[in-house]
């Protein structure tokens, strides 16, 4: 057990993270530079397959020039020809050499070929196309690509031969197989890759051994530091100068400490007092509003009707704000308890349906549920679930233009609830779609049908409520069409 | 119409609970800032009803519950509706229908919200 005590875990977390993050990087490099290298000796091996054909003309063209007798005929001459053995070894041991051929003017040939099917192919292509011969008959020289060589599309490189006394006497091709030049290129690719995998591997094992090694020293000095620090704080007077600064560092950091803890509590409960003492005033505005509209005070004209209605309005927008200000702080600082249990998904559904019922038909809405089975059970925090409920649907009719349909409903399957809110409104714009979770964004160029625009919280309250309840959150969304949010809920507690 | 008691230490709540109580609802209505001045008021008039704020400048709607319990047993059974600032409630359900809380109130309320829980509220305490 002596071993155990030796390994600081902790200790050593930021070490194996610079690790992690150092080897990642130089593995990124290293992957992105071993492209480059197999990309380069692609393009090397295709050089090297031209440059095989030219030398396979010039030897052949020389040994015509040097060996043609003109006296004698010309199947003499090419027979003898034929049996040049340098020519024959150099294209039976070229990798990319399919052939090489000698005709001449009158279409007699001799052919060395690798293969009879080549062999038979031969002989049926000895003429050229009119761009062919003109281009010959200019610079003495042409390439050509024939698709319909035996084994796949071959490129030809053609020069005329002249004799000793510049007598033309025909034509040198060499054909370079492109999928001979791809299949050596692509075999050495590989090989070289694995090559270069294992340099690498090795390489990256190494520098993740040295980056651990130093940061674990440097990180063991400094937590060694700091708890020699500590026992010098508790035990009493520090020793020499060095212990001082120690002693020092290690209070000022304590106090930071301290400090970013106070501040966070203090902000929190700042938010709470805050939003507790603003109830009060807006219960007066919006009370006395209320109170105003009921004709408790006299009679009210058709106009004053419409000013008190948008100040009772705006008095229940400001608190709704406060009240997702506030859930956003507490879910951020961990002062938010669920109540997680077992519940209905058709009852918390059919309470938000119900509270927007009425808005739905004054706006000429189609307000439905979609319940596959009442009797479905999800486990969360019933009260959080119809707050999101509540949230979609405020937006899902914000949106929606008359005559549009808004769906609430969920579904079950393996283990999991999932609720959504769907609408009939402009839909959100594809770029928009990733960030709209995120806290106080707003989609830009919608403009909302009915009532007010948000702060551009309530989405992003309802991924995080969704979320501290183990389930996630979604939308799907086709411009033009709408918008459906969906999230999940587990159907029964998860195994901690 | 019924009498009630209204306890809240905010005067502007708790002239508008006063207004719409009387007002609106045409109740008898009485009015209480502090937990001493509300078990005075109980022990004295007896209202049909009490409306509560749950934090007042001496204390709490608890504590003004456990007072009760102690000095005047008899009006545990007036029904009581709670008003409160807080939106999840922590208190134990089973305590608070033993004091007679028949309901609470979130801040702000609708007129109609007090209305109908006044409304269910009251007969109540007519049937027992």
């Amino acid at each position: 057990m002596n071993f155990l005590k030796k390994i600081r875990l902790p200790a050593l977390t930021l070490s194996a993270k610079i690790t992690v993050t150092v080897t990642l990087y130089l593995a990124l490099a290293l992957t992105m530079l071993t492209g480059m290298i197999v990309h380069l000796q692609k393009q090397t091996f295709s050089i090297k397959a031209r440059e095989s054909a030219a030398t396979a003309i010039a030897e052949l063209s020389t040994a015509l020039f040097n060996k043609w007798r003109p006296q004698a005929p010309v199947a003499r001459n090419v027979r003898a020809l034929s049996a040049y053995g340098d020519l024959r070894r150099m294209v039976f041991e070229n990798d990319f050499l399919a052939y090489i051929v000698f005709q001449d003017s009158k279409g007699e040939v001799r052919y060395i070929a690798k293969s009879l099917p080549e062999y038979v192919w031969m002989m049926r292509h000895t003429s050229f196309d009119p761009y062919t011969r003109r281009l010959l008959a200019m610079s003495g020289s042409a390439k050509r690509t024939l698709s319909s060589y035996p084994e796949g599309a071959v490129t030809e490189y053609i020069s005329s031969v002249k004799g000793p006394s510049k007598e033309p006497l025909g034509e040198v091709r060499a054909g370079i197989s492109e999928k001979r030049v791809s299949a050596a290129a692509g075999q050495l690719s590989m090989m070289t890759m694995l090559k270069i995998a294992a340099v690498n591997l090795l390489a990256l094992v190494f520098v993740a051994l040295v980056v651990f090694s130093l940061a674990s020293a440097i990180e063991r000095r400094l937590y060694g530091m700091h708890r020699r620090a500590r026992q010098m704080l508790d035990s009493g007077e520090p020793r020499s100068d060095a212990d001082n600064v120690l002693v020092h560092l290690t209070r000022e950091f304590d106090e930071l400490e301290n400090l970013v803890t106070s501040l966070k509590s203090k902000f929190i409960e700042l938010a709470i007092t805050i939003s507790h003492e603003f109830r009060s005033p807006l219960q007066a505005i919006e009370g006395y509003a209320d109170f105003l509209r009921k004709g408790c005070a006299g009679p009210v004209t058709p106009l004053q009707d419409k000013y008190l209605k948008i100040i009772g309005e705006n008095a229940e927008r400001f608190q709704g704000f406060i009240d997702n200000v506030m859930d956003l702080v507490r879910l951020g600082g961990g002062g938010l308890a669920l109540h997680p249990a077992a519940f209905k998904a058709a009852d918390v559904v059919s309470r938000a349906q119900e509270l927007f019922a009425k808005q739905a038909a004054e706006n000429n809405i189609r307000l439905k549920t979609v319940e596959p089975d009442p009797g479905l059970q999800a486990y969360g925090d019933s009260s959080r679930i119809y707050q999101i409920l509540v949230n979609l649907l405020a937006n899902a009719l914000k949106f929606t233009p008359p005559e549009g349909t808004i769906a609430i409903g969920f579904a079950g399957s393996s283990g999991e609830v999932e609720f959504f809110v769907s609408d009939t409104g402009p839909g959100i714009p594809p770029e928009a779609m990733g960030k709209l979770f995120s806290e106080f964004y707003q989609v830009p160029g919608v403009q909302p049908v009915r009532g007010y625009k948000g702060l551009g919280i309530g989405l992003a309250l309802c991924k995080k409520l969704i979320q501290a309840q183990g389930g996630a959150i979604r939308a799907e969304s086709e411009p033009g069409k709408g918008t459906s949010v969906y999230f999940t809920l587990p159907s029964k507690p998860r195994m901690k | 119409m019924s009498s009630i008691l209204i306890i809240d230490d905010d005067p502007v709540t708790r002239g508008f609970l006063r207004d719409v109580c009387a007002q609106y609802l045409g109740h008898k209505v009485s009015e209480a800032a502090s937990v001493k001045e509300a078990l005075a008021l109980t022990r004295a008039a007896a209202p049909d009803a009490v409306l509560i704020d749950r934090r007042l400048g001496d204390g709490s709607a608890e504590d003004y519950f456990q007072a009760l319990a102690k000095t005047a047993p008899s009006a545990l059974g007036i029904p009581k509706l709670i008003i409160t600032g807080e939106r999840p409630l922590d208190w134990d359900a089973d305590a608070m229908a033993a004091f007679g809380v028949a309901g609470y109130l979130v801040k702000p309320c609708r007129l109609d919200e007090i209305k109908a829980a006044l409304d269910s509220a009251l007969p109540k305490r007519t049937a027992a």
